[in-house]
């Protein structure tokens, strides 16, 4: 296809009205993707151009606001470490995708298939003979002062080979064309999820686009992925664990996504345990083997008995079982001295000696300062150069050379000359543009593609494609996720038709019929309980403060009776966090309620408000996302916009509705999509425990006012449980404290009562995995029969009449505290029975020398 | 040849049980040119589920073994026989000048070379730094032989800071050590260490033991020993020299060597991870006595 004009495109036309799409600068100092010169697009840019401009761009914004949106239901989150409230931020795509012809992708692909057999045979060479070192390939301090080569990893090669199972490169392409290897990844590489994320959303949102474009497909490469993994798995009919850093990892996402699309269990360091020299995975059923490890650790952290003393992250003993030969780690532990930037000098050397080629895909021309002649080379050249530590150390960052003053210029050089082992100068590259749809037209934005590679036997698959991100601002150096920016999906354009495959992984033989579904780790069934507790504390809260805000707007005048506050502190005593409404200054800080008020329900600093528990059960969700329907987690992350920060009591009212709506259906997705295994019983529990004693808590606050004010506070309680409609289909008459104590405490038909809770929580306990052998009963066992017996024997007759008595209120106060202890009580048992197979590790202080 | 019979203990008394241990032991006398270790054998109690010897990457014995029944105290008793051929002292003046030995270190490409130039780096526990220097350069005038400067160097450690084992702890910074001037025989192979390594000779950290009573006529200390260090330098042509800054003497055959590595860390005598335990108290007590 001959290169057209700017003016021959339906561009031009935009320009002439003045048109979002029209204004898009080239310059001549970096190339631009799109366009070979202003007014120039480059042939496999133009159909899609013409596609973007009749969509407009009032409709591209439109499809914009549906990608975040789509992106938001679905999750898809990057943390970002600064941000003081440790939130996650919605992953941003642009909707606009990087695009690169078949026929450069299949040279740029070559390039990364040999640059990955390259580095999998030094990390293969290093971490035995280190032949390279020795036959003069690789300079001694460059392997020696990395803290990357990890001396116990060494000759605990993986069998069989390879050594590198995944690689990633970050890819640049300078002003004359070319691209250029940035970084190598080689330890834990991230971002292949988000771009799986990525082409599926973008998929949708421009359906016809992508499929008329001829977009080579993904999912080739996750099948690899498994397949590989799969084989190299020592021990046959072991599940794979993709081993995660936690919620708080600024990629969890990805995780979990990863996960679950893999078919792979999320497991924390604190799922596993060494013991007989494998690895096994604590779940509520006992210990299961785990073959394979994908880890998103970095190596260090891997074992805290040979490796970084103090981790958590990952299980003791894990490197002996690796040796063992009993799991293998993709990559192996060790992988991260391949990352190592001063190995890029050296690459092209060895691709000559190892492989009998010249390398295809040039790193950034790169010096390592430890080689005396490089060394004088980047102390001259500085001012152009950008230097890096060759790891990641705390203080020492990447800078340019261009952006320093004298003094800093020469304390870096100082710092160089000092220890030149751990720098090397890189040249700065001005990385090429590619349009981003910004406010409502297309702007150049530096970028930098990041690839993905997953080994097979006859050598490496690249991803087609891979994870574009571009710089915040027009002149950026440098992207980086945690610097903000946006990402896009890549789209290797097809120039034949690509047969289809289906983005579910077709398994490696026929699936055999089960119905287990996996054990539950002990960790997931944690965060499930909670996720059960949460949901229901929040809904609770909610009607509370819902019933609150009703009666202050329809009796302005009667605001803040004690009822009200009363009530107020119920929800205080019930979520044991204790607001403000009690203790000191009470009286006062009524007064001023509203704005106290507020603050209970929207501030997430403060712990216990409604907001906190909220983020709680999203936090729930969020660590047990594999285990959750597709539905129910939108509905998880659909809560997060239940609570904005409103300004007015009917606004507040409004959200409130909202977040009570939200909240039952994340209830009823559970109960309609959850398998009703051990994972749905720990949840179904903790909904039902909370909900109980959330009750107990209201029965409590109602017999403990004053009886004048009996009618109101009868009638908030029924509400407050939802319960109002049903105590008036039953009785015609006011309210009365007795019949509101059977529905609420003693009938088991009324789904919002405790006795109902109880045989809910019954029925689910004795399902539970067992320790020990029938007869027996378990613990929590004995607790909920004790309970629900102690319930069903209850009289409440004499207080079906209007008078009470001190001693009345005394054994109900005594009935409700003793209640609430047995279902503490139960939580703390099946925490410790099933949970906690978690005892605190400690490292032993180690034997020293002291001799003298 | 002299014999040793080594006898390290190591127990550790629980006031809390353990669920499951871990360790990692460098407790097996390694062989060398002088030295030649027999019968090594460790005993634990309880007895290990696993038990497995390798070599780490410095050719040290290493010893990984857990234990996964309920227990209160661990204790892990090493025994070996270890025969040492003496070496007569090297004469410090033949040896080249450091500032030669710099020179050619940093270029040797031999097999003993690039093994030795690893020792050049910083380590886990031993950063280079202006102090170590500073303390260092007295040694180390200019066309002074090596082994003669190293000698000087250890003779000032050895007068100049106090044996205090209540001074510092198994974390103590080396920079703390250097200001005080106190600590224990780990704490004064480290600061010899970084002294030689900023002056680019390479050094190395050997632990070991030290013979509990010397002859007959002295009463034998048995039990009231630990475990010794000290260092080893990289001389070309003569190989590894070690020396004791502990005690300033160029050991010949009262020094059995266990281990060695860039520092402490790599060859940590014995280490673990464990589940409960709550705070744990530890007693060692070494013997190495000579048998006729």
């Amino acid at each position: 296809m001959p290169e057209s004009t700017y003016a021959e495109t339906p561009f031009q036309r935009d320009a002439a009205r003045g048109d979002a799409l029209a204004h898009y600068p080239v310059s001549s100092a970096r190339f631009d993707e799109m366009c070979s010169a202003p007014g120039t697009v480059r042939p496999h840019w133009q159909y899609a151009l013409r596609a973007f401009d009749a969509l407009g761009a009032v409709e591209l914004g439109r499809r914009r606001n549906e990608v975040q949106q789509v992106l938001r239901e679905n999750g898809v989150t990057y943390n970002v470490y600064t941000d003081p409230q440790g939130r996650t931020r919605p992953w941003a795509l642009d909707v606009i995708p990087a695009l690169l012809t078949s026929q450069e992708w299949r040279t740029i692909e070559q390039g990364l298939v040999q640059r990955a057999e390259l580095l999998n045979l030094i990390g293969t060479d290093l971490y035995g003979p280190q032949q390279l070192i020795h036959d003069g390939l690789l300079p001694p301090e460059l392997i020696y002062t990395h803290p990357g080569f990890l001396r116990p990893c060494h000759g605990a090669l993986p069998t069989p080979i390879p050594y590198l199972c995944l690689y990633a490169a970050d890819l640049a392409r300078a002003p004359n064309g070319t691209i250029r290897v940035l970084n190598d990844r080689t330890q834990a590489p991230s971002g292949a999820g988000y771009a799986l994320e990525n082409r599926l959303v973008l998929a949708r949102i421009l359906p016809s686009l992508y499929r008329d474009a001829q977009v080579h497909r993904l999912s080739l490469f996750f099948r690899t992925l498994r397949s590989t993994l799969a084989a190299l798995t020592p021990t046959p009919q072991t599940r794979t664990a993709l081993l995660t850093p936690g919620p708080q990892n600024e990629t969890y996402f990805e995780h979990a996504y990863l996960a679950s699309y893999l078919d792979y269990t999320l497991a924390q360091g604190d799922d596993l345990t060494v013991r007989d020299g494998r690895l096994w995975l604590k779940t509520v059923d006992g210990l299961q083997p785990v073959g394979a490890v994908v880890r998103r650790v970095d190596d260090t952290f891997c074992d805290p008995l040979e490796l970084q003393r103090e981790s958590l992250l990952a299980p003791p003993g894990l490197l002996q079982a690796v040796r063992n030969g009993t799991v293998m780690v993709a990559n192996p532990l060790g992988s991260g001295l391949l990352e190592n930037p001063g190995l890029m000098a050296y690459l092209p050397r060895i691709a000559k000696v190892l492989l009998g080629q010249d390398l295809r895909l040039a790193s950034v021309p790169t010096w390592w300062c430890g080689d005396e002649r490089a060394l004088a080379y980047v102390v001259d050249h500085i001012e152009q150069l950008v230097i890096k530590p060759v790891f990641p150390l705390p203080g020492t960052a990447t800078v340019y050379g261009a952006q320093l003053s004298v003094q800093e210029r020469d304390s870096l050089i100082q710092n160089i000359r000092a220890h030149p082992h751990c720098f090397v100068g890189q040249e700065q590259v001005a990385l090429s543009t590619t349009p981003v749809f910004i406010e409502d037209r297309l702007e150049p934005r530096p970028m930098v593609l990041r690839s993905f590679l997953v080994s097979r036997n006859d050598g490496y698959v690249a991803m087609p494609g891979g994870l574009t991100r571009v710089a915040p601002d027009t002149d950026g150096w440098l992207v980086s996720g945690q610097a903000g920016g946006l990402s896009k999906d890549t789209w290797i354009l097809a120039s034949e038709p690509e047969s289809q495959f289906s983005l579910i992984p077709a398994p490696e033989h026929a699936v055999s019929i089960t119905r287990s579904g996996g054990e539950v780790p002990s960790q997931i069934a944690d965060n499930l309980f909670w996720l059960g507790r949460y949901v229901e504390r929040t809904a609770g809260g909610a009607r509370v403060f819902r019933e609150v805000l009703q009666r202050v707007l329809d009796t302005e005048t009667a605001r803040y009776d004690t009822s009200l506050s009363a009530f107020l502190s119920a929800h205080t005593h019930s979520t044991a966090t204790y607001l403000r409404f009690i203790g000191y200054g009470e009286r006062r800080r009524l007064a001023v309620a509203e704005q106290e008020l507020f603050a209970t329900i929207l501030d997430a600093a403060r712990p216990g408000s409604l907001r906190f528990h909220l983020n709680a059960v999203v936090r729930a969700g969020q660590a047990a996302r594999d285990w959750l329907s597709d539905d129910a987690w939108r509905a998880i992350n659909r809560l997060d916009r239940e609570l904005p920060q409103v300004k007015s009591l009917s606004e507040m009212l409004e959200s409130l509705e909202g977040l009570i709506i939200g909240l039952a259906s994340v209830n009823g997705l559970n109960t309609e999509s959850m398998a009703r295994g051990h994972g749905f019983r720990f949840m179904e529990i903790g909904r039902r425990l909370e909900r109980a004693l959330y009750t107990l808590s209201l029965l409590r606050t109602g017999c403990e006012l004053p009886h004048e004010t009996e009618k109101v506070v009868w009638d908030m309680v029924l509400a407050m449980t939802d319960s109002l409609m049903t105590y008036r289909r039953r009785y015609a008459s006011a309210v009365q404290a007795g019949a509101v104590l059977d529905l609420l405490l003693l009938d088991e038909s009324n789904p919002r009562s405790v006795g109902y809770q109880l045989v809910q929580i019954r029925d689910q306990v004795l399902s539970l995995p067992r320790k020990k052998p029938l007869p027996h009963r378990s613990a929590e066992e004995r607790i909920i029969l004790e309970t629900l017996t102690t319930l069903r024997v209850t009289d409440l007759e004499r207080y079906s009449t209007s008078t009470w008595d001190a001693d009345m209120d005394e054994t109900l106060g005594q009935l409700f505290a003793g209640l609430s202890t047995h279902l503490l009580a139960l939580s703390e048992t099946l925490s410790r029975d099933y949970f906690s197979h978690i005892e605190v590790q400690q490292q032993l202080t180690a034997t020293r020398s002291t001799s003298r | 040849m002299i014999r040793y019979r080594v006898t390290h203990v190591t127990e550790y008394r629980y006031n809390a049980s353990v669920s499951q241990c871990q360790n990692e032991a460098h407790l097996l006398p390694r062989s060398t040119p002088q030295q030649k270790c027999e019968h090594g054998q460790l005993r634990i109690q309880p007895s290990p589920a696993a038990y497995q010897d390798r070599k780490d990457f410095f050719g040290n014995h290493v010893t990984y073994f857990t234990i996964q029944e309920s227990h209160v105290s661990l204790s892990v008793t090493a025994r070996s026989e270890v025969l040492i051929a003496p070496a007569a002292p090297p004469p410090l003046r033949d040896s080249p000048t450091w500032e030669e030995t710099r020179r050619s270190v940093s270029k040797d490409t031999s097999h003993a070379g690039i093994e030795a130039r690893q020792f050049l780096l910083d380590s886990p526990l031993v950063h280079s730094s202006a102090a170590l220097t500073a303390y260092a350069t007295p040694s180390f005038t200019p066309d002074r032989p090596l082994l003669e400067a190293v000698a000087d160097l250890v003779q000032r450690i050895y007068q100049e800071f106090t044996y205090e084992p209540e001074a510092t702890t198994v974390s103590t910074p080396l920079g703390e050590v250097l200001d005080h001037r106190q600590g224990v025989c780990q704490d004064f192979a480290h600061v010899a260490i970084g002294c030689l390594r900023t002056h680019g000779i390479a050094a190395r950290y050997v632990s070991g033991y030290l013979e509990t009573a010397a002859s007959d006529d002295q009463p034998q200390l048995t039990g009231a020993a630990a475990s010794h260090a000290w260092v080893s330098v990289y001389c070309p042509g003569q190989g590894w020299i070690d020396f004791d800054p502990t005690n300033n003497i160029i050991p010949t055959d009262q020094h059995i060597t266990v281990a060695w590595g860039r520092d402490y860390s790599d060859v940590t005598p014995l280490k673990g991870v464990v589940a409960g335990g709550g705070s744990p108290v530890l007693d060692v007590a070494v013997t190495a006595q000579r048998v006729s």
